[in-house]
């Protein structure tokens, strides 16, 4: 491109943004400059070409997922012995994770995404302080009875902690280790949600090591998510029957590439038979894990 | 049905909503994803992402337009699908140096077709060789003419950066195409 004075205008110019009399002035330039001159024709040249080319054609069908775009929604009650005279659910550890649920309903919602599993965005208006809870600490709390989705404000499981940004890569972030044969990943448009253990059967009172990665799709950047264990699922869960909830913590000298891991202990009370999920909660999404008890 | 009534639609649960936005957009995502890519295979793999994951997340879509959301859907996908497959094999409609061979306009004669092809190849080269930013800039702008503020939604930046960066695409593209005696025929006479 031949420098000239005007040159920082071109592409205004070209789309019409410049004002009458910026245009004029821009116009007088190119009468008195042939380099601008010429150069602003052959910026014009070129994006006209471009322009020009043909709008091409998917050549096949698209193919959507089976199932609804809004998945079906399992309910639970924000544990009774922590929303008293606060309506809401936090669990704070020693590490500085905290994890709160909505206030104004006092409800927490985990629903199914095909695959993958919604909590859906809540207000944090009206929050009150958390309730300080040991790193992997467990809550148990009554399972109600499902309800209408469509029939209660959307509120949910929100992580208030700030995910904590890791100095690595997308690709190495994707790259789940060696090790972690249980996993999931999850990709809403918006961040890109990874979590994996090393087995998917752990017995009642045993460690699982997590490794959870969350990825903002836009910027690339990779941070160690707020990451909840949920549970238990069983073919004899109805509703009343307690479940329990605890917040996954990175411990010292438990990594993966330099960077950290995180750690849970399965409930002592879990049965052979239930299931668990470990939720990684992404923006209005979360990536869900499931373990088997045995 | 507007965009934003299909949306609704979507979050209420209707699968049948979804359809009508997938036949709106498709072409246009598979064009801009054949101007980023280069590749009509990895172009039609953008599209059928963008749909699968918009199918996900779309009702829940807030803050920008159904076509800003797709678009920045579509440009995630681009920017995945090509450096992941980087290195596979060529695909049956481009050549041995892997350029793509559109298929000729049948209502153009001979010299026609043949000036379209050149020009599509000096354009695909070209829009290569720029950086990716300044790629996905004009191609959104000048391919699919967004308007600044759908750039700005579909692209997590502010207005200001998106024109700085059709600007700086703009130049790279000319620059890029100077050479090229399809674009600019009085440089074949130089030759």
């Amino acid at each position: 491109m031949v420098s000239g004075h005007v040159e920082s205008l071109f592409s205004a110019a070209y789309d019409g943004e410049l004002s009458p009399d910026a245009r004029a002035a821009f116009d007088r330039h190119l009468g008195e400059c042939s380099a601008c001159a010429a150069a602003f024709a052959e910026l014009t040249t070129a994006v006209d070409t471009l322009r020009e080319q043909p709008r091409a054609q998917m050549p096949h069908p698209v193919r959507l997922p089976e199932g609804s775009p809004v998945p079906g929604r399992r309910w639970f009650e924000v544990p009774a012995r922590l929303s008293q005279g606060r309506r809401r659910l936090a669990g704070l550890t020693a590490a500085g994770l905290v994890v709160a649920a909505a206030a104004a309903a006092a409800v927490v919602v985990v629903g199914h995404l095909n695959s993958g599993t919604v909590v859906p965005s809540s207000s944090s208006a009206g929050m009150s302080s958390g309730v300080a809870l040991a790193p992997g600490t467990a809550i148990r709390a009554p399972l109600p009875s499902p309800q209408s989705a469509s029939l209660l404000p959307e509120v949910g499981l929100l992580p208030v902690c700030s995910p904590k940004a890791l100095p690595i890569s997308k690709a190495e972030a994707l790259e789940i280790p060696t090790g972690f044969p249980n996993h999931a990943t999850e990709d809403n448009g918006v961040s890109t949600g990874v979590v994996a253990t090393q087995a998917s059967s752990f017995a009642p009172g045993a460690t699982v090591d997590i490794y959870a990665r969350l990825i903002d799709d836009s910027s690339h950047a990779v941070s160690l998510p707020c990451t909840v264990l949920v549970g238990p699922q069983s073919s004899s869960s109805s509703p009343g029957d307690d479940f329990t909830m605890a917040v996954p913590t990175p411990v010292a000298g438990l990594t993966v590439d330099g960077q950290p891991l995180l750690q849970v202990t399965v409930p002592a009370t879990a049965v052979a038979g239930e299931t668990y999920d470990i939720l990684v909660p992404a923006p209005d999404a979360a990536v869900i894990l499931t373990i088997q008890i045995s | 049905m507007d965009d934003e009534a299909l949306l609704d639609r979507c979050r209420r649960g209707d699968r049948d909503a979804f359809t009508p936005l997938v036949h709106r957009y498709q072409d246009e995502l598979y064009t801009m994803a054949l101007r980023l890519t280069g590749n009509p295979a990895d172009a039609a793999d953008v599209v059928q992402e963008t749909f699968t994951r918009a199918f996900r997340s779309l009702p829940r879509l807030r803050g920008a337009t159904v076509r800003a959301w797709l678009f920045r859907v579509a440009v995630n996908c681009s920017h995945d699908i090509h450096r992941q497959r980087s290195r596979r094999p060529a695909d049956p409609l481009e050549d041995s140096e892997g350029r793509v061979l559109d298929l000729p306009d049948p209502g153009l004669g001979p010299e026609a077709t043949v000036l379209q092809r050149e020009r599509a190849d000096a354009i695909r080269i070209a829009l290569l060789a720029l950086p990716h930013d300044f790629r996905v800039a004009v191609v959104l702008r000048d391919v699919n003419q967004l308007s600044y503020e759908e750039m700005a939604q579909a692209l997590s930046v502010p207005v200001g950066t998106v024109k700085s960066r059709i600007s700086r695409a703009r130049g790279l593209l000319a620059a890029a195409l100077r050479q090229s005696p399809a674009v600019f025929p009085r440089a074949e006479e130089a030759w």
